[in-house]
This record gives C-alpha cells, structure tokens and sequence, in this order.
C-alpha cells in the first residue's frame, strides 16, 4: 500500500493530512509495466490495422479485391479479373478480354477442364516520362488479346488449356516491377495457374531485373517478350522474345548499307539519359557490325529524361553535320519518342541545301508525322529504320513482301475492331501478339494433365523445327545457338519519307 | 467538508485493508466516541476516500427500513456491486436468488412438490443482471446522504448493456444453466462435500424467513445468507483474492452499538473465524463499549496513535476486535485551527469553546464558526452565551435540515434526535435536573424520582440520553451536554419545584446525608454558601494533607453557578470574596479568593480576560502555600500553572 503520507498531495482530501490516493491499490511495477506494455501493443497493433485498413482503401484500385495498389498515383499490380479496375485509354479492350475469359471460365467449367492464365507484363499506364505511349501500351494489349482469341477460338473452340489472360502493370516506368512479379509468382501455385508471362516491358534495366528475377524463381515462369530487343537478355534463362535483337537490326542495316554506296561516313548519336539498355545494346552493335562506317567522333544527347533540355542538346548535333567532315548519315541510338525532335533540329542545320542527311535507326515501328515528313523533304534528311514490321504490310499496297502468317493476323485484328488498325504500323501489336502466340504454342507442346509454368518454359527451346507458331512477324522459331533470340524473324527496312531512297526488293533481312 | 485530526485513525482503517498471503482475517476495527466526536464525519471522510478505489459498502444501522441481518447484507452486497476500477463489478447472485425466494410468501410449505415448482418458475422469472441489482436495492434500506450521487443509481450503462446480454442468454434453455445455475447450485452444496437438491434448500429458507420465531430459525437463515454473501464476494473477487498489493474490500457500518449492530457484527465474527483470506474489512463507530459480553482476549483497546496489532506473537494473538477510541481535540488543536480557519477572531475565544465543548469536534467547530460570526464581544464575560444564541448557518434547500439556534442544534445533535422532531419535554425537563448532579448515581436518584427512569435501570430514549450527560469521572470537566443543560437549569425559576436551588439543595442534603463532604461544598458552592464553603477549607488548612486539600478545592470550585459574568474574572472574583466581609489578607481571605477564582475559572461562561485572575490564583496560592508545611511544593506548583495560564489568557 501507501508510502510516507506527507509527501503526497492532501489537497482536496476529505481527511486533513490523508492523500486522496491513500486508499488507490499499489499496482505493482512489473504488473504496471506489463499492463502498459500490453495497452501499448494494442494501441500499436490498432493503429496498424486502422493504418493498414486506411492505405488499403486510399490506395485501393476500383475494387477492393483488384488486386491493384496505387503506388504514384499509378494503379500497379496484376489484375486478375480484368474488369476489376480500367486502365486510361483501355476499356474497350480489358472489356474484349473480359469477355473472352468469361468465354474461357465458362467453357473449362462446362468441360470439367482446367485452363491455364498468361499474363501480359507491361506499362499499362503512361506518363511524361515513360518509355511506352499511350498508343504503345494499347496496341500491345490489342495484340496480345488479337492472340489470346485465335489460341482459344471465337468460343472457346480450340484445343485445352484454353487461355486465360491477365494484365500486369509495372507501371509507367516499370518501377514496380518486384510486386507484380512476386503477385506473378504466387499465381503460378493456383488451381488454373498463371504458366508464362509475356510482354516485359522494354529494353531498361527494370525489365532485366525482373527478368532475372523470374528466371531465378521456383516458379519456372518463361518469358516471352514483345518489344525488348537489347542484347542483354540474350542469356537469361526461360526468356525469348518474338522481336528481333538490337544486333538484327543493325544486321539489317548493314545488309542495307550494302545496297547504298552513297552512304558510307557515318556519325553516331545516342542517348546518355537513361540506363536504357536497348540504347546501350543498339549502340554497341553499330560500333560493332558498322564500325568501317563510323566517323571518329560521336555526339549525345538527353533523350525522353528531360523534354525540356532536349533541345539544347539536340542543337550541337546539327552543328556538328554541318562541319567537315560532314556525315553522310547519323547512327541513332536512342528511343523512338526523341526521333521527332531530333529530325526537326536537324531540319533547322545550315548546311541542309548542301548536303543531304540519312538517319540509321532500328526500331520496332517507326512513322514520323506528315508535317515532319514535309520537312524532311524539304531539308533532304531521310530516315531508314529497320523495324519488326513495314507500314505497306498493313495497307493493300505493300512494297515489300510480308510474312506467310501475317495475313490470318491482321484478318484476326480487324475482326477485333479496336478501330484503330492504322496504328498497327508501331509493330508493338504484331510483336505481342507473336509473343502470346509463342507462348501458347508453348502452352500446347507441354500439355499435360497438370501443367506447370516450369513444363512451358521447358519447351521454348523446343519451338523449332517442324513446329509451327502462328507468328504474323515471321516463322518464328527458337534454338540453344539463338537462345532468346528468334529465328525466321523478318526485319523489313522502312524508308521515310516514302520514295526519299530506293528499297531493296525481295525478301528483307530475316534473322537467324 | 475536511475532517482533521483523524489521520491515524484512518491509516488504521489502511491497516485492516491491507492483505497478506495466508493471513488470518484482521480484527473488526471499532471507533469509539460520545456523540459529536466525529464518528460519522469519519466515515464519511473514509468513504469520499475509498469511492472508486476500492469497492466499499456505507451503512448506518440507526437508519430505517433495516430490522434485520438480511436487510443489511442486502445493503453490503448493493454498495461494494458499484464498479471499481482493477475490481470491476461485483455481483451477488446467491444473495439475490436467496431473497426473491424468501421474499415469496406465497410459497406453499405444506406440499413440497408444489413448492418445487414454485421456486423454479420464480427463478425463471427474475433472471439478468438488472433484475438482481434492483432486487437487492429494494431490500438495501435507505443510503446515507452523503454518498455520492453515482451510489443512488449503481445501473449504469455498462451493466444495463451486459444485463441485456444476459439476460437474452437467460431465456434460452441451454444457456440458462450457465448464467444462473452456479448461484442456484449452490444452494445444493453451500461450499461442502455433501450435495442436496438446492431447490429443497431454497425451500427451507422460505420457511424459516416466515416463520423466523421457531426453533432456530431465524439464525439458520442468517446464516445461510451470511454464507451466501461470503460465497458472491469470493466468486466476484476472483482472481483477484491471489493479489497481496489489492486491499480488502471494506464495510464501514456507523453506529453499531446498537442492538442490530451488535448481533450483525457477532454474526460476522463468528463466519470469519474459519476464513483464510478474508476478502472483506470491517470498520464500524460505536458511542459506547458494546462487546463487554466478550472474551477480554478478543479485544484490544489501542492508545491514540497506537498500531495495530501483528498477530505474530504466538503468546498475543491477533485480536478479533480492535476499539479505537477516537481523541478529542486537544486545547493546542484548537488554538492551531483556530489560527488556520479563523485567523481574525479574538484569540482567547477558542480557549474558552475548547473548555466547553471538551475536544468534542462538532462542538467546537460549530461554535468557532458562531464565533467567527459575532462582531463585537462584551467587556464582561457570557462571550460563549452570545455564539450559543446565534442562529446556525441556513441549511441547503435540497435537504429536510431546519435552521436552528446553535444551542439547540448542538443540544439535539448531543441527545440524537433528529430535525423532524421537536426537543422530547419530559425527557429535556429531567435531563435538566439531572444535570446538577455531580455523580451518575445522584443523576440516577433525581431521574428516578421523576418516574421516567424505572428501578431497574435506564429506560426507553432517557436511557441513551444519558450516555450524552455524564463522564466517568465526576471530577473531570463536565461533558458539554451538561453544561448547556445547566444553563437551562439556571434560566429556571430558582426557587421553584426543579429550580436551581431546590435542585441543588436536595442534592447538598443528600450528600450530607451520605458524609459525602466534596459533594456537600459542591452543592454548597452551586447554591453560593461562599462563606461556609470557604470557612470549611480555611479551617482544614494545615491539618490535613496538601494532596488531598488540593484535590477536595479542585473538585468543589467545578461547582456551576446561576449567575451570569458581567464583570472581567478579576473584578468579579474581588467583588465576590469582598462580599463575605472576612479580612482579604486573612488566612479565609485568601481561602475565599481562591474558591471564587478558582470556580470562576473552571465556567467556560468567564470572561475572557482571565490573565489577571489567574495572576492572583498564583498570589494566593504561594501565600497559602507557607501554611501547608508537609508539602509546599504541591502548592507553588499549582501556583506555577496558574502563571502559565495567566500567560497564555493575556
């Protein structure tokens, strides 16, 4: 009980001299420290809970149970029921893909057959900074589900497992890619389980780690990707893509060069922003593979890091084409989404009525609007790319010859109708959908009663030969010499403006 | 309100809270005290400190609507069922099932089976918590006012919550076991090995609660309820019987000296012999002994700040009672609180209220109060008449207080007996007379003579009135009860039938009669025979022992007078002994002087300036010292304290 009494507070005691605590039972200290404790834990552990609850539902995405988190103000994750949350720009297609995998559900139910998932692992969104448009990210989820219905058939028609696809978003510049592929892995164990990932992203270093990452994992998960072609992926195991390598292409080019005498100094010009490793990878290969044509020196820019400084980058370069000696071409090295600006500054050199200028790129697709296409015209620069597709295979006046399966997948992509079929020209819907009709094909070969994403991975390098993928860039196939690489991909060269330089005829570059 | 002086007191009440492992159960504390000595106050100060602390029942067995044991268990089990905190609530089931079955008179005794059915459909009936609690408030009697207002409605929205819970749990047949069935089953067993069905056991308490004047049957149920009580208090404490550091829960019973008090108490002694961790401490105030029919081994009388005892002496157990007469104020706590409270209010003031009131806490407060409310006091004397006249503080209107003088406030607070009623006539008028007695059995003779006091002792209200009146000592300071009661003796026609002095009168022939010579000059001196009185102490001057003349003088100069003090001490004690005629600076006139001051110093109705009386008390006491040759000493000492005093009045 009690200590001296008159230390402590009397005031207000009804007993002069008495505290008014002299009655309050002495809890001992270790009772008091182990009640502190426990009111101590329980208020943290509901503070946890309350802060797990709140960050759950502010970060939710649509549905609680979506699967999704917002992360950045992005939606990441990977989304299982694919109508669950919608994706700015892609409500008509995840609303296709629903469909075709209630169509999917409903027919293994009806069966008694269980269906196998692949996921699509891209940027489903899109920011400043990305490294995929707006328009990329659709078209590549248009040619993967383009490939997910002719796996299946209109109705589910085709042969077991029918193929359910699910969207993974890593994110506009592929940051969250740990998460996803984790979720990814989990969903390898489920009862219809997730047996390839296609996709990837593109050639950064994000894509590499979550390549890595996967090929390390127990899950066996193959990968199969769309638009990655840096060289660096070459090695890792359980991945192959359905583009060419940054070395095809500039095989491609080197094939090209052949064919023009009139070109033969060339500048290279890259892009120092980012680790980008499909600029590393392409830049490689034309000191590589085009190293008699290279001039000694080299410029670089500050590509899609930083819009704003672009141009004052950009601006030395068209400087230096115009001092001896003068180029007759530039080797680019950088993305896509920087070409644009880059040509309108080299449209502005001085020296543009005295000597024309050829840009060297590999790509996956490239155009270049009508306005810069007038200006190119005007200032005599011209663009050669070698692409994994060529713009006149999706018109009725193809210049140069297409792939034998390119026809059943354009016929297939407008009996989609997206309503956007012009944009096919990117290549980024051709090269998913290869992608998914890789690992379908795949899929098939391994069929088994209870088939595991490591029973796919194991037949990508079993996908030559008489196999047959019902690839639309190419009779794709893979071997241990190529290892990701494929074989029989066409690598066609675009020339732009159209007519601005003469186009080899014949069959293009095929890699192999 | 602050009560002081009572510290110990209560780290007494900590003392029987505190439990130990293996403990015999402590003694039942008992504070002892006339009325007024702040019994109450105590308790009430105990209860404001134990509220929400440590579960606690407040009961005054003076109270009405409590005629027996059961009513005031009931009352216990209502008041320590208030929840509190670390002991949560307590409820008593068993106590609650016992009292809707014994409240049942319409149980039929003559067909047992019938009786069976009976009881089950009344315990299906009243189930849940609520329902208990409001059955045991319906038999708790009345609350003291003082407690908090939580107490007067202990339904509160939690156990109103958990009432309803289960209560619907109640209503289920598979449930119904769980939530009721322990209390019910334990009638079968009531903690022993042999089982009995507890219907027929509830049965037999029915009977013998209707019937309490057969055989033993009104102890049979005490019994049983007292067991019952025991059983809910251990099954509510639970666990919490095993923590050393939580105290006792307490009971704190007021005025338990009476005859409900005295048995209840007996009854809870005698249940806690067999206990090894008594869960409950009983403190309760009495105005007298009341345990002289018990073994002087089972109590122990302690000091004023004495401890009590451990119990670890194998020669001393621990005694079942503890009496803890509660002390009087001493003259020094006065003065102290005077000068905290009361810092304006002329200085000698308190010492005169401390001489009346005898320590007596409610006396002396109320007059410091009075005092504090006069503005000018005479030159003379009767300052104590002017407070005694005032009119108490108005009382709050939310309570049935009336306003009344302080006299008759402090009068009725002395005798017990409440506003409502008016001052009893014949019992004032003889308590009045009696007052001029100097011995209990004087007192007892005049009583007698009126008609209300029978021969073989006191009777009715009288009777307890007379507690109030009289002191053990007959030479000790008068209680303030009778002081105030001869002030009324004095305002009577002094010659009449019961006037001052008839009164007085028959009590100095009485005593004559008796050759009680003390009692003779009292009486004498009471009746202003100055001169006899003092012919007979001068005479004896140097004849008879210094002790024992001393002694006689201090015993007769507490005579009261009738005559009111309109003079300064000084002024009036030279007028008086001039009176007499004899040579001041005689040996008689020196004896008178002495007789007159003396007496005038021992009226608390003396003037207050009283430095100069003392001054020649002193004086005359040396003087006559040198007559006294086989011990001066006794004598100049006494002269010695009369110049402190005269210090201490200046």
């Amino acid at each position: 009980m009690g200590g001296p009494v008159a230390v402590r507070e009397t005031a207000g005691s009804p007993v002069a001299g008495v505290p008014t605590d002299f009655f309050t039972p002495r809890v001992p200290r270790s009772r008091r420290v182990l009640r502190l404790a426990t009111a101590t834990a329980a208020v943290a552990a509901l503070v946890a809970a309350s802060a797990l609850v709140v960050n759950i539902v502010v970060t939710s995405c649509g549905s609680l149970r979506s699967g999704l988190t917002r992360v950045g103000g992005e939606c990441v994750g990977v989304l299982t029921d694919v109508g669950a949350h919608t994706f700015e720009g892609l409500g008509d297609v995840q609303q296709k893909i629903r469909e075709q995998n209630e169509i999917v559900r409903a027919k293994s139910a009806a069966e008694n057959q269980p269906y196998v998932r692949v996921a699509l692992l891209s940027p489903m969104t899109s920011a400043e900074k990305s490294f995929m448009s707006k328009a990329q990210v659709r078209h590549a989820v248009q040619g993967a589900y383009v490939a997910q219905v002719r796996a299946n058939g209109s109705d589910g028609t085709n042969d077991p497992p029918l193929i359910e696809l699910v969207l993974a978003n890593v994110g506009s510049r592929q940051e969250q890619w740990r998460r996803v592929v984790r979720t990814l892995e989990q969903l390898a164990d489920d009862e219809n389980p997730l047996v390839a990932v296609i996709g990837m992203g593109t050639s950064i270093a994000a894509t590499r780690d979550a390549a890595q990452y996967l090929a390390a994992s127990d899950s066996g998960l193959p990968m199969i990707a769309g638009v990655a072609t840096a060289d660096d992926f070459r090695d890792i195991e359980g991945f192959v893509r359905a583009s060419p390598s940054d070395t095809d292409y500039v095989l491609a080019l080197n094939a090209y060069l052949q064919t023009r005498t009139d070109l033969r100094k060339g500048m290279v010009v890259f892009d120092e922003s980012e680790p980008d490793l499909y600029v590393r990878s392409l830049l490689a290969a034309y000191r590589r593979i085009l190293k008699d044509y290279l001039l000694p020196y080299e410029r670089s820019f500050v590509g899609a890091g930083d819009p704003g400084q672009r141009a004052r980058f950009l601006e030395p370069i068209a400087t230096s084409v115009c001092t001896d000696p003068k180029p007759d071409m530039i080797l680019y090295a950088g993305r896509v989404l920087d070409l644009d600006d880059f040509v309108n500054t080299l449209a502005s050199r001085q020296c543009f009525t005295q000597k024309p200028l050829t840009i060297l790129v590999g790509a996956t697709g490239l155009t270049v609007s009508d306005e810069t296409a007038a200006r190119m015209a005007q200032t005599g620069i011209t663009i050669v790319t070698a692409a994994s597709v060529h713009p006149s295979w999706f018109t009725g006046d193809a210049v140069v010859p297409a792939p034998k399966g390119l026809a059943a997948f354009v016929e297939a992509f407008r009996a989609a109708r997206f309503g956007d079929e012009a944009t096919l020209t990117d290549g980024y819907a051709l090269t998913h959908h290869d992608a998914m009709a890789t690992a379908v094909t795949a899929i098939r070969m391994a069929k088994r009663s209870k088939l595991s994403a490591a029973d796919v991975r194991g037949q990508l390098l079993n996908l030559n030969k008489d196999v047959v993928i019902p690839s639309a860039g190419g009779e794709l196939s893979y071997t241990t010499g190529r290892r990701a690489d494929p074989v029989g991909k066409w690598v066609p060269i675009t020339v732009l403006p159209a007519g601005a330089a003469p186009i080899p005829k014949g069959t293009p570059f095929i890699t192999g | 309100m602050t009560i002081h002086h009572r510290r110990h007191a209560v780290e007494l009440v900590r003392e029987v809270m505190t439990r130990g492992q293996g403990d015999a159960p402590p003694p039942v504390l008992i504070f002892e005290g006339d009325r007024g000595s702040g019994k109450t106050a105590l308790l009430n100060g105990l209860a404001g400190l134990l509220d929400g602390r440590v579960p606690y029942a407040h009961i005054d067995l003076e109270a009405d609507g409590r005629t027996g044991t059961p009513e005031v268990l009931y009352a216990l089990a209502f008041h320590l069922g208030r929840p509190c905190p670390l002991y949560g609530t307590l409820h008593f089931p068993r106590l609650a099932v016992g009292k809707l079955v014994m409240d049942d008179d319409t149980l039929d005794l003559r067909d047992r089976d019938r009786a069976r059915q009976q009881i089950n459909a009344l315990l299906r009936e009243h189930r849940g918590v609520d329902r208990l609690v409001t059955t045991l408030r319906e038999g708790a009697g009345d609350l003291p006012a003082v407690l908090p207002a939580a107490v007067q409605t202990p339904v509160r929205l939690s156990t109103r919550l958990l009432a309803t819970v289960i209560h619907r749990l109640a209503s289920w047949t598979w449930s119904s076991r769980l939530v009721l069935g322990r209390a019910q089953k334990w009638y079968g067993t009531q903690g022993g090995p042999r089982p009995r069905p507890p219907v027929e056991t509830l049965i037999d308490l029915n009977r013998w609660h209707r019937r309490p004047g057969e055989a033993n049957n009104a102890r049979q149920r005490d019994e049983l309820l007292w067991a019952a009580f025991r059983a809910d208090l251990t099954a509510g404490l639970g666990r919490r019987l095993r923590r050393p550091w939580m105290p006792r829960c307490v009971a704190l019973i007021d005025n338990a000296d009476t005859r409900l008090g005295r048995h209840f108490l007996i009854e809870l002694a005698r249940g806690r012999e067999t206990v090894q961790d008594e869960p409950l401490a009983v403190v309760a105030t009495s105005r007298a002994p009341f345990l002289g029919h018990l073994p002087e081994a089972q109590q122990h009388l302690l000091a004023a700040e004495e401890s009590l005892p451990t119990g670890r002496d194998i020669e001393q157990p621990r005694p079942r009672w503890v009496r803890y007469p509660l002390p009087a104020l001493t003259e020094a706590d006065v003065v102290h609180r005077m000068a905290r409270e009361h810092p304006d209010l002329e200085p000698r003031i308190p010492r005169q209220i401390q001489q009346l009131g005898q320590g007596n806490p409610l006396v002396v407060s109320m007059l410091l109060t009075a005092a504090r409310e006069v503005s000018s006091w005479p030159e003379g004397g009767e300052e104590l008449a002017l407070a005694l006249a005032r009119l108490e503080p108005a009382p709050a209107d939310d309570t049935d207080r009336r306003q009344f003088t302080v006299e008759e406030r402090l009068i009725r607070h002395l005798l017990g007996i409440p506003d409502a009623n008016p001052l009893p006539v014949d019992e004032m008028d003889i308590l009045t007379t009696c007052a001029a007695a100097r011995t209990v059995e004087q007192a007892t003779a005049l009583a007698m003579r009126s008609g209300l006091l029978t021969a073989d002792g006191y009777a009715g209200r009288l009777g307890l009135m007379f507690d109030s009146l009289r002191s053990a000592d007959p030479d000790a300071d008068p209680p303030p009860l009778r002081r105030l009661l001869l002030r009324r003796l004095a305002a009577r026609d002094p010659d009449g039938g019961d006037g001052w002095n008839r009164v007085h009168a028959l009590l100095r022939d009485e005593c004559r009669a008796r050759d009680d010579r003390t009692g003779e000059r009292y009486h004498a001196l009471a009746l202003d025979q100055l001169e006899e009185v003092s012919g007979q102490f001068a005479a004896e001057v140097g004849t008879v022992p210094a002790a024992d003349w001393l002694a006689t003088l201090r015993a007769v100069t507490r005579a009261p007078t009738r005559r009111p003090h309109t003079a300064p001490p000084a002024q009036e004690a030279h007028r008086l002994a001039r009176s007499t005629g004899v040579d001041p600076e005689s040996r008689l006139g020196r004896v008178t002087r002495l007789v007159v001051g003396l007496r005038l110093a021992a009226d608390p109705f003396t003037g207050r300036l009283r430095a100069d009386l003392h001054d020649g008390l002193k004086r005359d006491y040396r003087a006559l010292a040198l007559h006294f040759p086989d011990d001066q000493s006794l004598l100049v000492a006494e002269a010695d304290r009369h110049k402190g005093w005269a210090d201490q009045w200046r």
